[in-house]
């Protein structure tokens, strides 16, 4: 290997690494992947699953842009289920239980196999900078490798400590040492460098469970695989999770211990998620809930541990053995290893561009954990537009921003880098403004026309995915034409479906939008079309959302104008009267492009923002502007 | 030099009415106040001087002579009612002193204030709220004595509270909607859907209380609007002097005599009142009268009430019931004016027939009431109270220290759309549509709320998810 002349190098091997690697190099740049660990490549380090609500969104959102997160999954997966599936479409969320090794292997696969990448075991110590450009980097075997541009994915890794009780040891995960040198480096060059923690629960054994006092969890028997470029039937035999629950005992036990917990006595400090609390924080929290349910997931096909879902702790091996005891089914459980919180550091994101890169260093990409966020999903996202970014850096070519109403990965990137973080973020539907329209069935039709600008995609795989939309478009106008009318037997035929008889003559489009109905009763009207659920389940969805999408803008509409309002670079905020001291900090690290970013900065005041604008138009306007003209009827003094 | 931006300069007015009195009181704000109020107080230069401490001084000018004595109130950064540096200077009540000594601030730096620019600024450096800020105006120009309590209580954020309340509520169904959504499969204990529609109905009751208020709200403030109308001749003008209790109007034997609108006001039991005389209605070819007469009827649609006049002893003609039916659909009251020129015993068969005529009337304006009547006479001086206590009595019984009333009409649309936004939300809740849908509509009313305290929608919702739910991975 020539070590000294890439195009990108990526630091670390992880959900992120990996896609920020594959992007550049399946766009023909010289890629190199430096990983710790060459046998924990895209390693599950946490739970043994992809997907979920919102993440599953991302999952899709990338595959159709090219990213490899989605087919591993769906190659992998050995249980599936589309959650939320009894609400609406929007919300729903693809999610797989998968054999975390053989994802781990197909990833590794994947990445040995690919074109113009190369693979590197060993340590990053420290960036080379030039002029506060990042030039590449030093290994720990003091070796320089050079490149145009270094993306950054360490997860965990950068400065972590492991706590069980009240012992520490340094690393980031079990059986994995921390790195070292590359947060200290980037704090002394000014960065803000902050801790969070997470935890993760203990392994157990699988002949070690009385399964009898479980309750087994089914999948779904219906496929919807993440990736477009999937099969539609499972690749793996599917398997059983199952679900049991802690007792009174057990939060007795755990009370009895809290002394012990480093959470508790204050050894870590490091904010932890809020969303996925340790079993400590639940029963202390929620002090007179009774039971606290856990999934017990297999691992894989042919492994021998069971992820004990929910259960996250950082309390001493000792109290792990006795309170897993008290949970139905456990009773003579075998740990074979123990549950553990870390602690790690993070750049505070919002010292980063959209793209991704460094503010204060050129050439210089984060992407996943180290900027705050929590879950793989998250972090490939992430992973994938900070090596595009990095790829079109290198070739000249324009910044690739996802906006908040095209994809999830928008708003994940924008929160991150406008809002920053102060504990692991995690993505929710809740978080888009633009939920009704950011759905997992309408992923193509938001993104393909964008993937073949980027290019990673084949034309072929896009033309097919042309196909679908293009359907899709027809069926929809098909739908507008067909007009049924309100004879006697028609209507006898709509009442027996349950739906109320036409008053005047409908088209199909607008009959659709009922509730109660679907497509196979078009049929029966003399609705004719393909019966191919990629095409028609997308379709019905837009039918019956319009009203509510229509809304939807309504209320977007009205904070749009401050999102097409946009700040000049010149801008002095230190000028503007009105903003604290902590606001003006604010606004200058994070720079915002537009007045609808700077409102969604923490810690910025609505008056702040009212400030900004009323500045940037100007005095003559301003009481107009914010509705206040009455002023001008008021005595001057007061 | 001026700082380019009006906001970052420092800004000086007078904050006492202008004219003589024993003191007057000038008033200064901005990052150069405290550097202003030195220079044009040598006597203070070597002082220390603190923050809400009063000093007493001399203020003088660029020739180092006296201008005044002067007591200067000194307010530092953050403790001030702008939010900004400023002090109040008291000084002697003589305008030219006060002229003076705003010359010698301009000569230093300080340039004269906006209208509201005080408050503005006090707005802008998070000092109040948008309501506390309409309600400092509300304050100022009120000019009866329920007015300013009912602006007090604004100011003093009750009115905010009020708002904050539903704010509070909004965010937490909506938590509650949002965590059945995005932590489906965390084994929450989802909130029961009557819960739901029982909160949100009572949040809806709560902004329809608002809502209501406005109209009383907006009456305390500007005052309630009566116009007079009828044929000419009945007593219209006389009926407004005795109200306003002075001669305002001309009144003559000639019908016909008023020709524009008359405006007067008075003041009674607290509540301000705006009276309008109008032009009586009559087919007519003067082309004065015949403008004076289309007036009348654009003012009687403007008026909170109207009072028709009609002459006692001819009743309610065919020409009144034309007049009658043209009025435009609100409350009108029906003074018979000249009753003392009928006997007691016509006066009952009269008030008998009016009465009849008024219900059949009713079948076809049904906002007209029969027993809105009443028998005065013009010339009599207690017709003043009898129709005033007519008027204001739906108003007695209002509480205004107590009541959150909103007066400016921004509060009052905002509520309407997030009283709408709300009975939708209920509506969807009861038909079982998705609470994706839900949720969105939620958030436009919750939007509108925001918008009246110049809130931001931000992270709250999740905020109170995390805090209410036990939620892990």
């Amino acid at each position: 290997m020539n070590k000294s002349n890439f195009d990108i190098i990526v630091v670390g091997a992880g959900h992120a690494g990996i896609e920020a690697c594959l992007a550049p190099s399946r766009l023909g740049l010289k890629t190199l992947l430096v990983t710790t660990n060459l046998d924990r490549i895209g390693y599950m380090s946490c739970n043994p699953s992809i997907g979920g609500l919102a993440k599953g969104h991302m999952v899709r959102e990338i595959d159709v842009l090219g990213g490899q997160m989605g087919q591993t999954a769906d190659q992998t997966c050995i249980q599936f289920k589309r959650l939320n599936s009894s609400k609406g479409p929007a919300v729903r969320g693809t999610r797989t239980q998968n054999d975390k090794h053989l994802y781990s292997d197909m990833q590794k696969k994947i990445i040995s196999e690919q074109e113009n990448l190369s693979v590197l075991q060993g340590e990053v110590k420290k960036l080379i900078l030039k002029n506060n450009e990042c030039v590449g980097v030093v290994l720990h075997d003091g070796s320089e490798i050079f490149s145009k541009k270094v993306i950054i994915t360490t997860g965990t890794f950068m400065n972590g400590v492991m706590h069980v009780g009240l012992e520490q040891t340094a690393g980031g995960r079990v059986g994995d040492a921390a790195s070292v040198g590359i947060s200290d480096q980037l704090a002394s060059l000014g960065f803000v460098v902050q801790r969070l923690k997470t935890g993760t629960p203990a392994r157990l054994h699988k002949d070690s469970i009385d399964w009898s006092k479980t309750t087994p969890q089914v999948g779904d028997e219906k496929f919807y695989p993440f990736s477009f470029k999937s099969d539609r039937n499972f690749y793996l035999p599917q398997i059983l999770c199952y679900l049991s629950y802690t007792s009174e005992k057990t939060h007795d036990i755990i009370r009895a211990n809290l002394d012990k917990s480093p959470m508790y006595c204050g050894i870590i400090e490091g904010v932890g998620p809020r969303y996925c609390p340790s079993i400590e924080d639940k029963i202390t929290r929620f002090a007179d809930k009774i039971a606290h349910q856990t999934f017990l997931e297999p691992e894989g096909l042919t492994s021998d541990l069971i992820y004990l879902q929910g259960i996250s702790t950082s309390l001493p091996q000792d109290v792990q053995d006795q309170f897993l005891r008290t949970i139905a089914g456990l009773e003579n459980v075998k740990v074979v290893r123990y549950g553990y919180a870390v602690e790690y550091d993070f750049i505070e994101p919002t010292q980063i561009h959209h793209r991704l890169e460094t503010r204060p260093i050129k050439n210089l990409f984060l992407a996943g954990q180290i900027n705050g966020t929590s879950g793989y999903e998250e972090a490939a996202a992430q992973g994938f537009i900070a090596g595009v970014n990095a790829a079109h850096s290198v070739l000249e070519k324009p910044e690739f921003i996802l906006e908040r109403d095209q994809a999830y990965a928008g708003v994940l990137i924008d929160d991150l880098v406008t809002k920053g973080t102060r504990e692991p973020y995690r993505m929710f539907t809740s978080r888009a403004e633009h939920r009704l329209i950011l759905r997992e069935d309408n992923t193509i039709d938001r993104l393909s026309e964008i993937s073949r600008k980027l290019g990673i995609v084949s034309e072929k795989q896009l033309d097919e995915l042309n196909i679908i939309k293009e359907k899709r478009e027809k069926l929809f106008a098909d739908l507008k034409e067909k007009v049924i009318y309100p004879k006697a037997e028609t209507n006898a035929l709509i009442v027996s479906m349950g739906s109320s008889a036409l008053l005047k003559p409908a088209t199909a489009e607008e009959f659709l939008r009922r509730p109660e109905i679907n497509f196979p009763h078009l049929t029966a009207l003399g609705f004719k079309y393909e019966p191919d659920e990629v095409v028609t389940e997308a379709v019905e969805i837009q039918v019956k959302y319009s009203g509510y999408v229509k809304r939807q803008y309504e209320v977007i509409e009205q904070s749009k104008k401050m999102e097409n309002f946009e700040i000049p670079k010149s801008i002095q905020y230190s000028e503007i009267k009105g903003l604290s001291k902590e606001e003006v900090d604010k606004l200058n690290r994070v720079i915002p492009r537009t007045l609808g970013q700077a409102a969604r900065i923490s810690g910025v005041n609505p008056s702040a923002i009212q400030a900004i604008m009323v500045y940037l138009k100007g005095a003559d306007k301003r009481s107009k502007e914010l509705g206040i003209e009455k002023f001008k009827t008021s005595t001057a003094a007061q | 030099m001026l700082p380019l931006d009006k906001d970052q300069q420092t800004i000086c007015a007078l904050a006492t009415p202008a004219g003589a009195g024993a003191i007057s009181v000038v008033r200064i704000s901005g990052d150069q106040a405290k550097d202003i109020i030195l220079a044009a107080c040598p006597g203070l230069k070597n002082k220390n001087i603190e923050s809400h401490k009063a000093y007493f001084t001399k203020l003088k000018n660029d020739k180092n002579e006296n201008i005044d004595e002067v007591v200067v109130t000194y307010f530092a950064d953050h403790k001030s009612y702008t939010g900004e540096s400023s002090a109040e200077i008291s000084c002697h009540g003589n305008p030219l002193i006060t002229e003076k000594i705003l010359n010698r601030l301009h000569q230093l730096g300080a340039r004269s204030a906006d209208r509201g620019e005080f408050t503005y600024r006090a707005f802008m450096n998070d000092k109040i709220d948008l309501v506390q800020a309409e309600a400092v105006l509300s304050v100022i120009e009120s000019q009866t004595e329920n007015a300013l309590k009912v602006s007090l209580r604004q100011l003093e954020g009750k009115t905010s509270k009020e708002f904050l309340a539903i704010e509070s509520e909004m965010i937490w169904c909506l938590a509650h909607i949002e965590a059945s959504i995005d932590f489906s499969t965390e084994g929450l204990d989802v909130v029961d859907q009557n819960i739901l529609i029982q909160k949100l109905k009572k949040i809806k009751q709560d902004l329809q209380k608002m809502i209501d208020s406005h109209k009383s709200g907006k009456i305390l403030k500007d005052g309630l609007k009566i116009v007079f109308t009828g044929q000419p001749n009945v007593g219209k003008s006389s009926l407004l002097n005795q109200i306003v209790e002075k001669e305002k109007a001309i009144v003559t034997e000639i019908a016909g005599t008023t020709r524009d609108v008359i405006e007067s006001a008075t003041i009674y039991n607290g509540l301000k009142i705006i009276v309008c005389d109008t032009a009586g209605l009559r087919e007519t070819k003067d082309v004065v009268e015949k403008i004076g007469v289309e007036k009348s009827l654009l003012e009687a649609a403007s008026a909170d009430i109207c009072i028709y006049v009609f002459d006692a002893s001819a009743g309610i003609t065919k020409d009144d019931e034309k007049l009658i039916l043209n009025i435009p659909n609100k409350k009108v009251l029906f003074v018979a004016n000249k009753s003392d020129k009928l006997a007691p015993h016509v006066l009952l068969g009269s008030r008998t027939e009016t009465t009849k005529k008024l219900q059949s009337l009713a079948q076809e304006k049904p906002c007209f009431d029969q027993n809105n009547l009443l028998f005065l006479s013009a010339l009599d001086q207690s017709c003043r109270d009898q129709l005033l206590l007519n008027i204001t009595a739906e108003f007695k019984n209002l509480d205004f220290l107590n009541e959150s009333l909103i007066s400016s009409a921004r509060q009052f649309e905002m509520s309407q759309n997030a009283e709408l936004a709300v009975s939708n939300v209920v509506l969807e809740l009861e038909q079982n549509a998705g609470s994706e849908f839900i949720a969105q509509t939620l958030k436009g009313a919750l939007l509108s709320i925001q918008k009246i305290l110049g809130h931001s929608f931000d992270d709250q919702i999740m905020d109170r998810v995390f805090k209410e739910f036990c939620i892990g991975k």
